[in-house]
């Protein structure tokens, strides 16, 4: 878990390709247990602008909510609009709300301390590169303690 | 709604609004249930394909029963890998603890599924499957609110942990954003529950 977090701060400062007008990714993580799919958590702030789509190495995301109903059961449902962030309001995404789900995921391309490519497409902004941090799942809710 | 499913629900939001941080009391840190219900029984089949029946198999031990499904990639891998870290830290609890994942998305949590699942977070979880019918049995008898399997819409499940100290009972549960810290903290005091004190 330690390694995991030590990533997560190292890895950040690996910026490979931001237009100017890209809002400000301040912390991200992808998330990764195994298999083909993971779940990438972020939070981009400073712009007013649209994110239209997250590329993860050769994988297209999707942007799902995790919603719980009355009862307590939760469940993941798909955005029907694109997430839009504002210079006031920051765009969160983090476990158990806000994700981007990541399937077709090649296994072999991926492991917890690594880092990934990561494309974020804004509608204003463009295309931004990054270099991401894979996490084990237990490090998937940051901080000192998972 | 029932009773019981009302007080995780106001639970969850309890646990959700606080903000203490956690430090090793030697008293539970997860939401402690006020009426402590015994273990439920129920038989579904393990990923080697026997029956498994949970109350005979984990008696005297201390049991975490988290009902998910294998294609979950936000709540299930991060609290089945939180469990999992935890016990990689505390052997002595780990040789004490059955971590037993049901697997509810009945079309596609076959056994070998779910034992591929598992063994990317620990080998010794114990993974269990079954009818959609045998499913909702487990659940309804584990007082949570049954899983709904929708081709459209997805898997709606109970996100939470339940915990059965070694006494058979149902003393704490761990709702999804529960800390490493508080299961740290919780497992070596479940595992010391054996209800001898109370005899």
């Amino acid at each position: 878990m330690i390694r995991a977090v030590a990533a997560v701060g190292v890895v950040l400062a690996v910026v490979a390709c931001v237009p100017d007008r890209s809002p400000e990714i301040v912390s991200a993580r992808l998330s990764y247990g195994g298999g083909d799919q993971a779940a990438l958590y972020f939070v981009a702030q400073g712009s007013d602008d649209r994110l239209l789509e997250v590329i993860v190495g050769e994988a297209a995301g999707e942007f799902h909510r995790t919603e719980t109903d009355a009862d307590g059961r939760t469940t993941m449902q798909p955005l029907t609009d694109p997430p839009r962030l504002t210079t006031r309001s920051p765009l969160v995404f983090e476990p158990g709300g806000l994700h981007v789900m990541v399937v077709g995921l090649d296994p072999a391309t991926f492991s917890p301390g690594e880092v990934v490519d990561v494309t974020f497409v804004w509608e204003r902004g463009g295309r931004q590169r990054l270099r991401i941090p894979v996490v084990d799942p237990s490090a998937a809710l940051g901080g000192p303690d998972g | 709604m029932p009773r019981r499913i009302h007080r995780h629900v106001l639970a969850v939001a309890l646990l959700a609004a606080s903000c203490a941080a956690p430090s090793p009391t030697g008293r539970l840190q997860g939401v402690v249930v006020e009426d402590p219900t015994p273990k439920p029984s129920f038989v579904l089949t393990d990923t080697s394909g026997e029956r498994y029946d949970f109350a005979a198999e984990t008696e005297g031990k201390l049991a975490l029963l988290f009902f998910g499904y294998t294609n979950c990639p936000d709540i299930c891998p991060v609290q089945l890998s939180q469990i999992a870290e935890v016990l990689r830290q505390m052997p002595d609890v780990a040789a004490r603890t059955e971590v037993v994942f049901v697997g509810v998305d009945w079309r596609r949590d076959t056994p070998e599924v779910i034992r591929a699942y598992l063994d990317r977070f620990d080998s010794r979880f114990v993974g269990l499957t079954g009818t959609a019918e045998e499913l909702e049995r487990a659940q309804v008898a584990a007082g949570v609110p049954p899983a709904v399997v929708d081709a459209d819409t997805g898997v709606a499940h109970a996100g939470w942990v339940i915990a059965y100290a070694p006494d058979g009972m149902n003393h704490v549960i761990y709702p999804f954003g529960t800390r490493q810290s508080t299961l740290m903290n919780d497992l070596p005091v479940l595992v010391t529950m054996t209800g001898e004190d109370r005899r």
